[in-house]
Parts: C-alpha cells; structure tokens; sequence
C-alpha cells in the first residue's frame, strides 16, 4: 500500500519559498527540531460518592520528531567560470541551503561531465569543500563535506579544477557536484548538534521506525513525493574564454650612410629598427610569454644599440599595463649565445629556420587588454 | 488540598512518570483506569483511487503531519464516578486541529491560558491591543466536562488531533 504522508501548507509554503531562500543567510527551516520529545499528559478529575478524588494523570507515549531531509543545490552564478587553458584550481561556487527541521551533514562529489553537446572540453583533479577563509585553497581546517549545516542555514560550495592544456577558445568543461545528505548525530539522537569535524554516514529514508529514534524522511523532491537525499548539480563549469594574441612586426629606417639620420632610406647599411607589438584582447592572462624573432642572413644584429642605455643594452621593451593605465619601459641585453646576465634576452645563433640566428625575449606576461612592444636594431649588410 | 492528599498526588505523579516508559500501560487510582496513545494520521491511497485517512503507529512523525491522541477511561470501581473532568495540555510543539476533538456525552471546552476554560467561540485573545476571537493556535488546553454519571464499570474515550509545528 503506498502511503502518502499527509503534509500541510506550512511545508508547501516553505517548499515553494525554496528558490528564494539562496539569497539570504539565515533562511526559515521547517517546524519542530528533529529530536525534540513530544509527551502528552491529561488530567482526570472526578470524585466518588461527591468525595473527590485524587487526580489521575493519563500520560500518553513520548515520540521524537524525526528529521526532514529538504535541501537545495545551486550554482551561486549563472555564468560559466572563465578559465585559462592548463589553470589549476579554477574555481566554480555553489550554495547548498537547508530547508528541513534539523542540521545536517553533506558529503560532496565534484566530478567531469563527460557527454553533452555542451560539454566539450574535460576538466581533472576536482576537490569539493567549504572555503572558510575563502582563499581558493582546501587548507587549515577546511574540509571537503559539510558539517552539520544548521536548518536554514545556507553554506557556498567551492569546487577546484584544473583546466586541460590545450583548449580551443569558448570551449566549455562542466562540472557536476552531488550533495548526499549525511547523519550529522553520528549515530546519537541530539536536537541541533553543532559541527563535530567528522562526516556523518548517508542518511537512508525511513529505516528505524521507532517511536524514541531519529528517523529521516526524504523530502527534497516535494511534500509527500519523497527523494533520495541527494542534490546534483551539473549546468556549471569552466568556459574557456581567451583569444589568440595579436601580434605585429613593423619596421623603420632610423638612418643611411648616406643621409644620416634626415630622410633615411633602407639601402646597405641603413640602421633598421624593428617593432614587435603584442597585444591580449582576450579575457585570460598569459603565462610564460616569449618572443621569437628569425634574423634574416642580410642583417646585421646590432650588439649595442646607443639610444638603448649606457649598458651594451640592445633591446627596448616597452609594456602597457591596460588596468594599470601605465606603461613602463625596460631594456635588455641580447647577448650572442648565452644568456649570460640571465635578463631572458638572447640570441640563439642557430636557433631559427634554417639554422639562421634568432632572437629569443621573454616579456611580461600580458593581463587582459596589456600590450608589449619589442623593438631591435639591425643593419641592413654592406658586406 | 491537604498536606496528605498533596503528598497522595505526588506520588501517583511519580508512578505515573515511572509508567509513562512503556506504551498504553494502563493506569488506576482509586476507581478509575485510563489509558492513552498517540497515533499518526495518514492519507492513503486505495485500489480504487480513493484517499482514505488512517491511524497508523505514531513511529515516523516530521512537521506538518498530524497525531492523533486517545484517552480511554475505565471505572472499575462499585460506586459511579461523579464530575468527570479531562484536562488536556496541548504541547507547545503542537497545534490543535479545529473541530477534531471527539468526546461522546463531554462538553468540550477549550482554553488559552489553562486557567479559564469555555466554547470555542467564547474564547478570546488580546492581541495588539484588539480582542479577537480564539483560533485554534491560541488554544493551550482542552477539557472535556462529562456531563453524566460514570456507571460502575463503563468506560468512556475521548479523542483530538493535532499538527506537529
């Protein structure tokens, strides 16, 4: 025989008010704390032969409200978590709220949605857990479950993963994460335990019936539909959103043997100065930016460049830092062969197509919307 | 009351707290015997369709469901039991369930302080400064008022639901 539980409006009300209970802390939980021991005792008067007599007390069975298991799993954003191809520990939040009569534990699952057609990319290594000081990193006393979230309550999921190397840009990676309702009383029947730092065992619906136990009745599903104690949510994730830097190389006659510096044109021996611009429209920083430049046999790489420092320096950097609205200059040298300052600026003689020299200039990295210019000097070959 | 019948009282309290552990035990003072349950309301469903609401053991109960508490009351004495009076403290975790109480050949009464008892529509409550009629949320206590004689030997039962908060 199916039994449906008889419920009444206050706990549709409070179901129906579930949706809107994320927004707040402190949400309203449903009734009676799970625990709380209900007695019922009468008194009979009557007398006998008009003598009266002693009150007789009619004291029915105590019974222990038993726990409601209500809760509810969302994403604390709708917008997908953009991400960096190769980051570690991207961060995606949710917010688990307590809508039953009683704290509870949760055992969290972060794991890769591995089919969809918006599912194109695979994220790894997930970690769920409550950020207590909110730093991005399961450390101190953080643990990965929830312990003893108090009825009403609501707590912000923070689920880590790292994001595959190579990505193709708008790419997405979802996430799913499962919230298992678990025995906050480890086994000890206790109105509104707090956190004891251990992860309860699942709950089971029904089970005990007993008068004097605690009892879970699932009900995350709706009032007298039931369900199985357990919350996923699998629309939120990682959304690779970068694009390819822009990169541009212009060049310049800065001066001939012939007319100097006034009106030079690019003939043998002409200095020519080169400018590389990098820029990242992107929305994702880059890491471990370098420069590679092939010089063509017909040039002469200048060694020292003048009006680049006093220092043999021969390479101008000049970095735009966009949310910084400043922009720095900096200059290094590209020694042939070793790097020997250890400045990031060389040149490998043999490095390029061909077994031709090239330039190699690591810069610094580009946030979204920075800039870098890099420019050199070279001759254009007389010999 | 006197000092003796003062002590008399506690005493039967005692037992009775004693008692109270098992289910349904009877009780007896004097002439009269009582016992009581609680059970839970449910709806079920029939092979037809139908909802059919039914008592079943009070094993699993959350907020918003409904018990249901019965008294049963026995004289077992030679003499008719007169002035029977059964007071009922509604728990504060409860909400009587209007019109549920049950109670043949009672008057029933009702009370928002356990101190003065009446109908239910003669009961009212000051709130806000205005005087309003009682609801059953206000009510703190039921009292069922026999209005004959207890025979030697009959026994009578008295009823009411209410909706854990």
């Amino acid at each position: 025989m199916k039994v449906v539980r008889y419920k009444l409006d206050r706990l549709l009300k409070f179901s129906a008010a579930a949706g809107l209970l994320l927004i707040g802390q402190q949400a309203i939980a449903v009734g009676t704390d799970a625990g709380t021991e209900i007695d019922n005792t009468a008194v009979i008067s009557y007398s006998v032969n008009n003598a009266p007599q002693a009150d007789l007390n009619a004291v029915a069975p105590t019974f222990v409200v038993d726990r409601v298991v209500n809760f509810t799993l969302d994403t604390d954003n709708a917008a997908l978590t953009d991400t960096a191809p190769g980051e570690t520990g991207a961060i995606v939040l949710y917010t688990l709220t307590n809508i039953g009569n009683s704290p509870l534990d949760f055992r969290l699952v972060a794991d890769n949605v591995t089919t969809g057609d918006d599912d194109d990319m695979q994220a790894g290594t997930f970690v769920a857990f409550v950020d207590t000081n909110t730093n991005g990193l399961l450390d101190g006393a953080e643990t990965a479950f929830v312990d003893a979230l108090p009825e009403g309550d609501t707590v912000t999921i923070t689920v880590l993963a790292d994001a595959p190397a190579v990505v193709v840009d708008g790419e997405i990676a979802l996430v799913t994460l499962s919230a298992i309702a678990a025995d906050p009383y480890d086994g000890v029947n206790t109105v509104n335990p707090a956190a004891d730092g251990s992860l309860g065992a699942d709950l089971v619906d029904g089970g005990l019936d007993a008068t004097g136990l605690i009892e879970s009745v699932f009900d995350e599903d709706g009032p007298g539909v039931g369900g199985d104690g357990i919350q996923v949510f699998d629309t939120d994730g990682y959304q690779f959103d970068f694009t390819a830097l822009t990169i541009a190389k212009a060049s310049a006659v800065i001066s001939d043997p012939v007319n100097g510096t006034s009106s030079p044109f690019a003939i043998p021996g002409a200095i020519i100065e080169y400018t590389v611009s990098i820029g990242n429209p992107g929305s994702s920083s880059t890491t471990s930016l370098t420069i590679t430049d092939d010089i063509q046999p017909d040039l002469n790489f200048q060694i020292s460049v003048p009006d680049y420092g006093a220092s043999g320096e021969n390479v101008r950097i000049e970095f735009t830092d966009d949310s910084a609205g400043s922009t720095s200059t900096s200059y290094c040298v590209a020694e042939i062969g070793v790097d020997v300052n250890g400045d990031n600026c060389r040149v490998d003689p043999t490095g390029g197509s061909g077994g031709i020299p090239q330039l190699i200039i690591t810069v610094p990295n580009l946030d979204p919307n920075d800039s870098v210019d890099v420019q050199f000097r070279a001759e254009i070959d007389n010999s | 009351m006197s000092e003796n019948q003062k002590g008399k009282t506690m005493i039967s309290r005692v037992t009775a707290l004693l008692l109270l552990l098992a289910s349904g035990i009877a009780m007896s003072q004097g002439t009269l015997e009582v016992q009581t349950t609680v059970q839970k309301e449910a709806v079920t469903t029939n092979e037809d369709g139908e909802r059919i609401k039914e008592l079943i053991p009070a094993e699993t109960v959350v907020p918003g469901e409904r018990v249901v508490y019965t008294i049963t009351f026995r004289n077992t004495g030679e003499e008719p039991a007169d002035d029977v009076i059964i007071t009922n403290p509604i728990s504060e975790e409860l909400t009587y369930v209007q019109g549920s109480a049950f109670g043949p050949g009672m008057e029933l009464q009702f009370s928002v302080d356990g101190q003065s008892f009446g109908a239910a529509e003669d009961l009212t409550v000051e709130e806000d400064g205005e005087t309003r009629t009682a609801t059953p949320e206000d009510y703190t206590h039921i009292r069922w008022v026999m209005q004959s004689d207890l025979s030697a030997g009959a026994q009578g039962t008295v009823r009411f639901s209410a909706q854990l908060n």
